[in-house]
């Protein structure tokens, strides 16, 4: 890919400073590329392979080009291989769909960038060809669950060895390798889990997931009598606390959003650092770790993957802010995180265990799946679901299985007082317990 | 003379695959892709990006002669990269076998296609110039932010001139377009530390959504009641959860018609779906009331519009539900024989990068013995349609109705016969009806439909939305009538609070 890059980047340093036909002068470049060889390995109903989970493997070289010109006009366009064959078709493409901007984002200033192992050898050898390994995964994933008594098994896997670059006039040239790998199962279409790193999963890593996902697949199975109508603590295990963290923080912490009074935040909150929510709670990005699945050297404009803290002691410290934004709010730029709730951390100090909170339970729901997440208005907090694989817990102990309605504001529960965190077992992100409507 | 496409140039990239599958024994289908896509964001009066993009790829599905199946997939739309796809699915293919995965002898038992199908477009992609969209785009986002200061507004704009071409081993020779649109405003209202949005858009298949008088009328019709929803949700409270005798106006009843019927219809997922029995499909099975009928298909000029399956079979548009009676399925080539139901050619996929998945395209309820109403759908006001609710007799003096407007989206599990989705807004209807905050339906697929009761005004089958399954997003839409009734049914719940 690197000659491929180098190629782009000498046409685009012989255009710069020339006013080009359509009378737009080239001030400067960005752009970013990735190549991607993906393999792909499916298992449904308790089968490998078939039509409609074949193995796969897939290759493509994408990317962003970013061109500033004269005037603050700006061009965004989408790269692909072809972009050298077909430059000046594109360019007359990319000078047409020039627009002003007086917010338009400038280039970052090269910089060491910080060396974080992001790509498993071990995972580039099976995109490369070895694929034992990823139908071995599978296999004993299906056995794991079938001892489990799971009748229905299904699953997948999904390594790719990716290769980026980062790149602007500015002299920035950042170039890396990542492996993300993504493997899942689930148990009679009951509950499923998944692994998400940038490396493979350890052994014990992988045989937690099968008994996790079929010890929850067999209390699911369990079905209880439940007719509650009222107010009443639910749990939200990490992974579904994850996702509500992306739909109903990860929008609001938007700086494109917030500038615009599309938010539920103002700025104002944030430069005036407001107590929005609880004073244990933090919420960070933090893109630096190795062979993490949310860890990435820097942002596709350039901009340093580093530790930022969003939410410092309930305080709105910063929000999410590329470079255009940024420059709008007169603030610093930030990573912006990657793998959505899941590039969300959250910290609460002292915290007990999933298990404790369980216990201490009068009467509450643990919610496993939902219907209809992705359907509710961020910018209110406000959500009401139907919760389809929830346990009843009576007296700190699990009953079994319930379906319900819950209603509720996610943004006010995180306020709450009376809201509880707990630590789950191998899980980077807390599990969230709040008062909500239940039907 | 036929009219030219930019996959027609490929012939010799599938003369390679042709030869390569038939040197190692194999069958295939070769998916082609060329993709063209703009898209304009304009926020509160500002231009926040024009961005292009293009996607020229190859997919290519390959099946040993067992039946076993691995599949390839390059941006390099070229012999030697062609040729080593297939090379490396017939890997793939062959360790599915090695391992006694699962296979499928489908593609043996169907004869070869020879369909081409390229819309006429009044608009294409390139008639306008970006200037001019762009200066339409803000014209139209700066009218619609001047509604009321408590208001901001985003507006997008994309337009996709996409083509396919599908040949098999067979002989199989197919292409087609997909040209699709939208224009789609976001409004956000904020007061007082509350903050509430709502949506408005328009689909269609080119850009004459931006240049003809017609299509501009309707958005901004849509748009200032999308605006004024926002704003009246500032202060609208919950509604109490529970069953309720409820109308739902056309975008709903399409989500209705997706997620409580069209995906447990269709056949890759009936070995689970609660309208299977031990994998096959339960025909003659009575879902609805008798005057009710669901039907997805192709139509020409929708947003969702695709003639030719991804594995190159006509798309069939087919009654799912017939006078309320189970008749058919979504079926692709994979999975129909099994669901024993006729295949209809319902396998879409996102890119050429994707397996086909049984997909709707154009999905809607229709009932019979509709009540005619001769206004547009919208320029009736939930007061208006309450009288014409009385008129008719569907409700009585005093009765409790609740009315919900605007599709938000939906999900389904198949496999429990549960589904929901979420509107916009929900109107107690009356004399003066009264607003509250959106809540979600949530429903039992065998038992939903029976609640409908009637069907008012015309159809209506323009609802856009994105559909995705398995991680893939394609194009869908959909409708009914302008408005469904749907009796008190316990299993259809609004979730509200508990206390109003």
């Amino acid at each position: 890919m690197n000659k491929f890059a180098e190629n782009l980047q000498g046409k685009l340093n012989n255009l710069l400073n020339h006013t080009l036909l359509q009378g737009l002068t080239l001030e400067g470049w960005r752009f970013n590329l990735h190549t991607t060889n993906l393999l792909e390995v499916g298992l449904k109903n308790n089968k490998l392979g078939g039509p409609y989970t074949a193995p796969s493997l897939k290759t493509e070289t994408a990317g962003e080009i970013y061109l500033l010109w004269s005037g603050h006009r700006f061009t965004i366009a989408q790269i692909d291989r072809n972009v050298l064959e077909e430059f000046e078709i594109n360019l007359e493409l990319w000078q047409k769909t020039a627009y002003e901007d007086q917010w338009g984002a400038g280039l970052v200033e090269p910089y060491e960038p910080p060396l974080i192992p992001l790509a498993q050898e071990e995972a580039v050898t099976i995109v490369n060809g070895e694929f034992d390994w990823a139908f071995s995964l599978l296999e004993e994933g299906r056995r794991g669950l079938v001892d489990c008594d799971c009748r229905k098994v299904d699953g997948g896997v999904r390594i790719i060895y990716d290769q980026q670059l980062t790149a602007n006039s500015a002299g920035l040239w950042i170039a890396y390798d990542q492996t993300p790998v993504e493997f899942y199962l689930q148990g009679d279409d009951l509950f499923s889990d998944y692994f998400a790193e940038k490396r493979l999963p350890t052994k014990e890593e992988h045989s937690r997931l099968i008994n996790y996902t079929g010890e929850t697949t067999k209390q699911l199975k369990k079905p209880t009598p439940f007719s509650t109508r009222s107010e009443m603590f639910v749990i939200f295990p990490p992974k579904v606390f994850e996702a509500f963290l992306e739909h109903f923080l990860l929008s609001n912490l938007s700086g494109n959003l917030i500038a615009n009074r599309q938010s539920a935040f103002n700025i104002e909150d944030f430069t005036e650092k407001k107590q929005i929510f609880r004073t244990d709670f933090t919420v960070r990005v933090d893109g630096t770790r190795p062979y993490r699945y949310n860890s990435f050297r820097c942002t596709k404009e350039g901009v340093p993957s580093s530790q930022v803290e969003l939410i410092q002691a309930g305080r709105l410290n910063t929000p999410l802010l590329d470079l255009k934004y940024a420059r709008k709010l007169d603030l610093e730029p930030t990573p912006i995180p990657v793998g959505g709730g899941r590039g969300l951390l959250v910290s609460v100090p002292g915290i007990k265990t999933l298990e404790e909170v369980i216990q201490e339970l009068d009467d509450g729901l643990i919610i496993y799946s939902l219907l209809g997440l992705h359907t509710q208005d961020y910018s209110s907090g406000k959500f009401s679901l139907k919760a389809d694989q929830c346990l009843l817990v009576k007296n700190g102990e699990i009953r079994g299985k319930v379906e319900a309605l819950i209603v509720g504001n996610f943004l006010e529960g995180l306020k709450a007082d009376d809201s509880i965190f707990a630590r789950a077992t191998q899980e980077e992100n807390p599990a969230f317990c709040m008062k909500v409507h239940v039907s | 003379m036929k009219e030219k496409i930019r996959v027609d140039s490929l012939d010799r990239v599938i003369q390679v695959v042709e030869e390569a599958a038939k040197e190692r024994g194999l069958a295939y289908i070769l998916r082609l892709q060329d993709k063209k896509e703009t898209v304009v964001k304009v926020n509160n009066g500002k231009t926040e990006s024009i961005a292009t993009s293009f996607l020229k790829g190859l997919g290519v599905q390959v099946f040993t002669p067992s039946g076993y199946t691995g599949f390839a997939s390059t941006d390099v739309v070229e012999p030697g990269s062609a040729e080593r796809s297939v090379k490396l699915a017939g890997k793939l293919a062959q360790k599915v076998q090695e391992e006694k995965g699962e296979y499928n002898r489908a593609i043996f038992n169907i004869p070869p296609t020879h369909e081409r199908s390229i819309i006429r477009l009044n608009h294409p992609y390139d008639s306008m110039s970006l200037d001019e969209i762009e200066k339409k785009l803000k014209k139209l986002n700066s009218e619609l932010v001047q509604i009321d200061p408590r208001l901001s507004v985003r507006t997008v704009f994309v337009v996709v001139d996409e083509e396919w071409r599908i040949t098999r081993h067979d002989g199989t020779d197919c292409s087609f377009t997909t040209p699709r649109s939208f224009l789609y405003n976001i409004f956000t209202a904020k007061e007082d530390g509350k903050t509430t949005t709502t949506y408005s858009n328009l689909p269609g298949s080119d850009l004459s959504l931006l240049c003809e008088p017609e299509p501009e009328r309707k958005i901004k019709k849509r748009s200032m009641i999308a605006a004024n929803l926002a704003l009246e949700l500032l202060t609208a409270g919950p509604i109490k959860s529970g069953s309720y005798k409820m109308v739902i106006d056309y975008s709903l009843a399409k989500g209705l018609a997706h997620e409580a019927f069209g995906h447990a219809a269709e056949t890759d997922g009936m070995e689970s779906s609660i309208l299977g029995e031990n994998g096959r499909m339960c025909l003659g099975k009575k879902v609805a009331a008798e005057s009710v009928s669901i039907i997805d298909g192709p139509i020409e000029g929708d947003y969702a519009y695709q003639p030719i399956s991804a594995n190159g079979i006509k798309r069939e548009t087919v009654y799912i539900v017939k006078d309320g009676i189970l008749t058919a399925g979504l079926a692709d080539l994979f999975s129909a024989e099994g669901a024993g139901v006729p295949l209809t050619g319902a396998g879409r996929i996102e890119s050429c990068h994707h397996l086909p998945l049984a997909r709707m395209s154009n999905i809607r309820i229709q009932t019979k013995n509709v009540i005619p109403v001769e206004q547009e759908f919208e320029d009736l006001t939930p007061a208006g349609l309450y009288r014409i609710l009385l008129s008719a007799g569907l409700v009585k003096d005093n009765e409790e109705i609740i009315y919900l407007v605007g599709f938000q989206g939906g999900q389904v599990n198949p496999a429990f016969g549960h589904f929901v989705f979420n509107c916009s807004g929900i109107y107690r209807l009356g004399p003066d009806p009264l607003l509250y905050q959106p809540a979600i339906f949530a429903g039992n697929i065998l038992s939903a439909l029976k609640s409908i009761r009637a069907g008012i005004g015309g159809l209506k089958i323009d609802v856009m939305g994105t559909c995705g399954k398995m991680a893939q997003a394609v194009p869908s839409s959909g409708g009914s009538h302008y408005f469904l009734v749907l009796d008190h049914n316990p299993e259809i719940t609004i979730g509200g609070e508990t206390n109003e």
